[in-house]
């Protein structure tokens, strides 16, 4: 959101400007080295929506006529100027902002923008319409040198462009309610710098040898502008010092009155263009960097952001299946199971009390057999999604049995237990069991050897399982490494419980999962 | 003959019914329980011969009713029922002071005879303990 100043502001600023042109202008010299007014409108024009540019412009012409009437110059003359000087400024602005912000309000936010503004906002509307300037000035007898009056507003306009259109333009972008008291007080330092530098190196004589090598002392302060404050900075500075070096020049000071009157001020602008143009676009190729690092920051920090919420969804999804499953685990095991235990309970009183009966006898035992068949299955499905002799027979034991089943699959688990495993928190046994679980069963399936170690060691408040395996590993930096969901549930699982998970793997030479799991006291 | 008195400890009424069936005319039962901790209160108010006890059970489980009853020297013969057939607990089950381990699918055609066995003396193991597991 950009505020733009009301017209009526527009309006005085507009005569001020010319007011300062013409303080800063040599009595016996037509031209000053700065012409405000058109600048300010074009700046004006960058930032306010097209819509109101009519009452800008209208409301700026009050002031022409003031500035006329003090000057003496013909109301006609300047009436017609200022048809050039809105011309100039609103085709300068409809160029930059169609090009280098769709249309929209312009800012200085990298190199491309700055060349377009210089190219397209300064330079090229200034030339062309200085002709009509020109001709209207010698036309009306206002001036008798139609070149000398093309040149002259020309060169005075575009510096003035380079200079007061960037200052402007950055300065209705600050946020004056989030503006840092530490950065307003270095545009403070800053420009205190440059008036007591420029004051001092401009006051020298004419005749002064420590000139042109003195000239270069304000630049280091034009760079931190540059550095600091983007273009806006450099246009600020640059302004001030064109102000003092006219200024002082008035005055019969510094190197800007070696020359005839007229050769004076066009070295001076000279100098300025020179300093302006190269601070403008290292201004701008910093602000574009900054830009950068500042976006990249912010993606940084979003994706953190949002990798810090997919690990807690991560947590939270582990921890809802685990929970899901014991649930339906508990439901099979409490109550569907002891449902079938009890009917083949029943059925098995009911073929004892056959007795003679062998055909009755024999379709009891078969039923008998199915009802003891289905419960098996049912108990080792229910196993399967939530082991829950973790909690009468602890994690050892557990992992015997696993060991044991796996045997079936053709996988020998050589088991080595080291430390008490007798009263680990449930939370902390179920990880280990649930990590064992799911490197054995990549084992399985992946390794291609039927032989595996597991080592589960307590030592004081840790845990420690390590499982490996000689097979045909894989590489951790490959793509397809992550791709499972197993590698990353045991890293979420010890993640959950505090702990942390190292897999190391190295294609042809197996892989080996450690587990580190904090041990708290009960 | 005298019969064994026999205290049962299971949590699932169905279940329970269908033991005190089994049970009936054969043993004189002198009591059913649902938790670890009435059975251990209920064993050392009754005294029974022979006690048949579920591991799990809210609160206190079969096994640590186990053990907390053989510290207090109980000298009931202990036969544990369950839905466990898994090696690891049977051998935990013995470890802690049992005499006897039945699946209940199976309490129909093992359940007197463990009682039998595990009353003569004898330590009685289900078969459904060794029993591979089904592939699947």
């Amino acid at each position: 959101m950009h505020r733009g100043p009301g017209p009526a502001l527009v309006a005085v600023a507009y005569y001020l400007g010319a007011q300062i042109g013409f303080a800063l202008q040599s009595p016996n010299v037509p031209q000053s080295v700065l012409w405000l007014p058109n600048s300010i409108l074009l700046g004006v024009l960058l930032i306010v929506p097209p819509r109101t540019w009519p009452v800008y412009l209208a409301s700026c012409y009050p002031a022409q006529m003031l500035t006329a009437w003090q000057t003496g110059a013909p109301p006609v003359t300047l009436s017609l100027l200022f048809v050039t000087n809105c011309a100039d400024a609103t085709l300068g602005a409809f160029l930059v902002r169609r090009l280098a912000s769709d249309g929209g309000p312009f800012q200085f936010t990298g190199l491309r923008g700055t060349i377009v503004f210089a190219a397209l906002g300064a330079a090229l509307p200034t030339l062309l319409l200085s002709f009509a300037d020109a001709g209207i000035s010698v036309g009306t007898a206002w001036s008798g040198d139609f070149h000398a009056a093309f040149v002259t507003r020309v060169r005075s306009n575009v510096l003035t462009h380079l200079l007061v259109v960037p200052a402007l333009v950055d300065l209705s972008a600050v946020h004056w309610r989030r503006l840092r008291r530490r950065d307003a007080v270095e545009v403070a330092v800053l420009t205190v710098a440059v008036v007591l530098t420029c004051a001092a190196v401009f006051s020298l004589p004419t005749s002064s040898r420590a000139f042109p090598a003195v000239l270069y002392v304000p630049l280091a302060l034009l760079l931190w502008a540059a550095v600091r404050f983007g273009p806006g900075g450099v246009g600020w500075s640059v302004l001030l010092v064109a102000g003092a070096a006219s200024w002082e020049a008035l005055r019969g000071h510094g190197p800007f009155t070696a020359r005839p009157a007229v050769e004076n001020v066009v070295s001076l602008q000279l100098f300025l263009l020179a300093a302006v143009v190269p601070l403008l676009f290292l201004a701008a190729v910093v602000r574009e960097r900054n830009r950068a690092m500042y976006s990249v920051r912010t993606s940084a920090t979003a994706l953190r952001r949002s990798y810090a919420r997919v690990r807690r969804l991560a947590g939270k999804l582990i921890a809802a299946q685990e929970s899901e499953r014991a649930r339906v685990a508990r439901d099979l095991h409490d109550d569907f199971n002891q449902q079938l235990a009890a009917l083949s309970i029943g059925i098995g009183g009911a073929r004892q009390r056959a007795g003679g009966d062998a055909a009755l006898a024999g379709l009891l035992g078969t039923l008998q057999d199915q009802t003891v068949a289905l419960t098996d299955q049912v108990r080792i499905f229910s196993h399967e999604l939530h082991p829950r002799m973790l909690e009468h027979v602890g994690l050892s034991a557990a992992l015997r049995t696993h060991s044991a089943q796996l045997a079936e699959h053709r996988l020998q688990v050589r088991l080595t237990v080291d430390g008490a495993l007798d009263g680990l928190p449930p939370d902390v046994a179920l990880c280990a069991y649930r990590v064992v679980q799911e490197a054995l069963r990549n084992v399985l399936l992946h390794a291609g050897v039927g032989e595996a170690d597991v080592s589960v060691v307590r030592s004081g408040r840790r845990l420690d399982v390590t499982i490996r395996d000689n097979g045909c590993g894989f590489a951790p930096d490959s793509p397809d490494a992550h791709g499972g969901l197993g590698l990353l549930s045991m890293e979420e699982r010890a993640r959950l419980a505090d702990g942390a998970c190292t897999i190391t793997s190295v294609p042809g030479h197996g892989t080996t999962v450690h587990v580190y799991i904090p041990v708290r006291p009960a | 003959m005298t019969l064994p008195r026999v205290l049962l400890a299971e949590d699932h009424v169905q279940v329970a019914e269908c033991l005190r069936g089994l049970l009936d005319g054969h043993c004189e039962l002198v009591g059913i329980v649902h938790d670890g901790t009435s059975l251990v209160e209920a064993a050392l108010h009754h005294r029974p011969d022979v006690i048949v006890a579920d591991i799990s059970m809210p609160g206190c489980d079969g096994l640590e009713a186990l053990r907390r009853l053989r510290e207090r020297g109980a000298s009931a013969k202990v036969i544990m029922l369950t839905m466990f057939a898994d090696r690891e607990i049977a051998e935990q089950a013995i470890a802690c002071g049992a005499n006897g381990y039945i699946v209940k699918h199976a309490a129909a055609d093992e359940l007197l005879k463990a009682i039998a066995d595990v009353t003569a003396g004898l330590t009685y193991i289900t078969p459904f303990v060794s029993r591979p597991r089904p592939r699947r």
